[in-house]
């Protein structure tokens, strides 16, 4: 019997979305007895087949975005819509930041035009934080759980590693059950992980925190709510939700507290349309942060066709990583670090992401050695920059009436000096697979979004604290990726997860003492 | 009508998109088109057809792949703004040369594309044919793509991890 709540009742946690961020908070919330209410754009979770091209339009967020700077115009990042958000689509590989990460003004401080500033949350803090992250989600690799088995296309990658002299070559501890736990079967090895999985050993927010918030008494779930804005009261706290529902009726829903984690791009886009006399600028945004430093990651990918059969679409599409670049390394001619992670296409992406414009005879030669084909993604640190983020476009609306996002991200000198040190490096190891054939495509729209509500020490310097609550409205908080203020090289969903975890606990915390 | 403006402006942003986005493209053209006007001709069909192969060239395969991406391009053109694509860039290939387009020999059909590739016709024949041809299960077989293991309990205990090259030198 699922849990209803008045939209009234001022007493509810409203959390806006039902992702990584949204479905944790949720969870942990709920699971101690505080009411959430959970707002998900989209609707219900979608059912999965084995298909990427029927799967694409069923998870994916195609709401007008505009891209601007170095984004694709028309679908500058790839995000989700539906119960589970983006977790839905992620690839599950789960490594935590590597502790120097957390301090990225080491090795970006010295570089023109950037905003970098290192977390305000203690290393120590952050590792009992991942581990109970690991631990919730199930992650291979941790917890006694063995890592997923190697396939083909993972040992492709990892002997052209090591035939370049690279060493620092793993499985990597992939949010996918290599045994059954937690309700959800072992992984299949089906492939197709970013279209969703159909049998469920990839943990999704849906499968597992949504589902054990609705287990509670104290969560409502409502899907196809599409939120406007947050309003205040005179006190200056977050009191309203303000929000289309499923038969396109706008609704109110009180609230004793707002957690934001509709995504990067529309965390922001909602607080900066929730402007008002007292917050100008955008609700909890008086600092001026909100919609600024946006990151991703440097990305790259090289495709490869290999002397003989690889078969890269049998098994999980992004098991193998290595690791040898994450250093900072100077002498590289750029600052940070980046990761080889592998990655898998089924043809008809292939064909569009391998050599984005060839056609003709050569090309469909190489396309029918299909089964020949090796791909893998760089991914690499970016340095943020004050100029990069969101805005609200000043006269376009979307369906709703609310004013379209518009991304702008312009590639810093240090990114595009990485990439191509990333790239050759890729040739080399194709090449010492015996490989003459290999492609860099454009670089893919980012699913790992962040850094546009950064959260720092000082007020000054980002929208929230160190436990993502709001500077400005104490009980607004950020639960999403918008509050990590550096990209790392890692996939940001188990941080995520850790620090909606972390969330939870101090808001049950200022809950208790009254402060909330 | 705002809800058929945004979707194709949706539409028209994807149109940017390499990749994966592209997918939804041909179901989308198909389902939200905005009006039946008169068929494609025979001719049309054909044109297209003839495209699509030298877009991507496997005569062991016969017609019939490029028979469903013709088709499928055909079921788009409901849609006026896709159909007067598909109008104007036919028509343009085919006063190209005193005869038509079709009538060319192969060597001189392909150096008629190269010379429009770089507009939306071609850009919208690239697109739509690689994810109706590359998605098309016989393509599949032929390519060397196993598709969608679930029928056989996935890949785990077939084939996962079976090639034997990795170690010949």
């Amino acid at each position: 019997m699922a849990k209803v709540f008045d939209r009234n009742d001022s007493s509810v946690v409203v959390v806006i979305g039902s992702g990584a961020g949204g479905g944790t908070v949720s969870r942990e919330l709920a699971a101690s007895g505080v009411d959430v209410v959970c707002l998900e754009a989209g609707g219900p979770t979608a059912e999965v087949v084995t298909n990427a091209s029927a799967m694409f339009p069923r998870l994916t967020w195609l709401d007008r975005r505009i891209g601007s700077g170095d984004l694709p115009a028309g679908f500058p990042i790839w995000s989700g819509k539906g119960v589970g958000g983006t977790t839905q689509h992620w690839t599950a590989h789960a490594p935590r930041y590597p502790d120097y990460q957390l301090a990225p003004s080491r090795y970006f401080g010295g570089l023109p035009g950037v905003s970098v500033i290192d977390w305000p949350v203690p290393q120590e803090e952050m590792a009992h934080y991942y581990a109970l992250a690991e631990k919730s989600m199930g992650v291979s690799g941790t917890n006694g759980w063995p890592k997923l088995p190697e396939s083909n296309n993972y040992r492709v990658l990892a002997e052209g590693a090591r035939r370049i002299g690279l060493t620092h070559v793993e499985r990597s501890n992939m949010a996918i059950n290599s045994v059954a736990q937690g309700g959800r079967p072992a992984c299949l090895q089906l492939g197709f992980c970013v279209s969703g999985c159909a049998v469920n050993a990839k943990w999704t927010s849906a499968n597992t925190p949504i589902a054990q918030a609705l287990r509670t008494n104290h969560f409502e779930l409502r899907d196809r709510s599409f939120v406007l804005r947050v309003e205040h009261d005179e006190r200056g706290r977050a009191s309203e939700v303000v929000y289309v529902d499923a038969g396109g009726n706008l609704q109110r829903q009180k609230a004793r507290a707002v957690c934001m984690a509709a995504n990067s791009i529309d965390t922001p886009r909602i607080l900066l349309n929730s402007d008002s006399a007292a917050f100008p600028g955008g609700l909890g945004n008086r600092s001026g942060h909100i919609g600024r430093h946006y990151t991703k990651h440097v990305f790259a990918i090289v495709t490869a066709i290999m002397p003989k059969p690889v078969h890269m679409e049998r098994g999980t599409d992004n098991l193998g990583a290595v690791l040898d670049f994450i250093p900072n390394d100077p002498t590289r001619g750029y600052a940070g670090g980046f990761v080889f992670e592998q990655v898998s296409f089924d043809p008809a992406n292939l064909s569009s992401l391998s050599r984005p414009g060839a056609w003709g005879a050569e090309y469909a030669e190489q396309l029918r050695r299909y089964d020949h084909y090796t791909g893998l993604l760089v991914m690499g640190e970016d340095p943020a920059q004050e100029s990069n983020g969101v805005t609200l476009h000043p006269s376009e609306k979307d369906q709703y009436g609310m004013p379209v996002p518009v991304v702008h991200y312009a590639d810093h000198d240090n990114s595009k000096r990485m990439r191509s040190f990333g790239i050759d490096r890729a040739r080399e190891l194709y090449e010492a697979l015996g490989s003459t054939e290999i492609y860099v495509g454009p670089p893919p729209p980012a699913t790992h979004n962040m850094g546009t509500c950064r959260m720092a020490r000082d007020a000054n310097d980002g929208a929230c604290d160190p436990w993502g609550r709001s500077f400005d409205v104490p009980n607004l908080f950020f639960s999403d990726g918008s509050p990590l203020p550096s990209s790392g090289t890692s996939n940001p969903t188990l941080t995520i997860v850790a620090l909606a975890t972390r969330q939870a606990e101090h808001i049950r915390q200022l809950m208790a003492s009254k402060a909330l | 009508m705002n809800a058929l403006l945004d979707r194709r402006r949706m539409l028209i942003g994807l149109l940017a998109l390499p990749g994966m986005a592209l997918l939804a493209r041909t179901g989308l053209l198909g389902r939200y088109a905005l009006a039946q006007t008169e068929p494609l001709t025979a001719q049309h069909i054909d044109t297209l057809r003839r495209i699509a192969f030298l877009l991507f060239p496997y005569p062991e395969l016969g017609q019939a792949p490029y028979e469903r991406v013709a088709g499928a391009i055909a079921a788009g053109a409901g849609n006026a703004g896709t159909r007067a694509l598909l109008d104007t860039g036919i028509a343009d290939l085919d006063a190209r040369q005193a005869v038509t387009w079709l009538e060319l020999d192969e060597r001189s059909q392909v150096a008629a594309l190269a010379e429009i590739e770089s507009g939306a016709f071609f850009q919208h024949l690239l697109q739509t044919t690689k994810m109706v041809l590359f998605n098309d299960p016989e393509v599949w077989a032929y390519i060397g793509y196993g598709g969608s293991s679930m029928d056989f309990g996935g890949y785990v205990n077939r084939g996962l991890n079976d090639i034997d090259w990795l170690d010949d030198d």
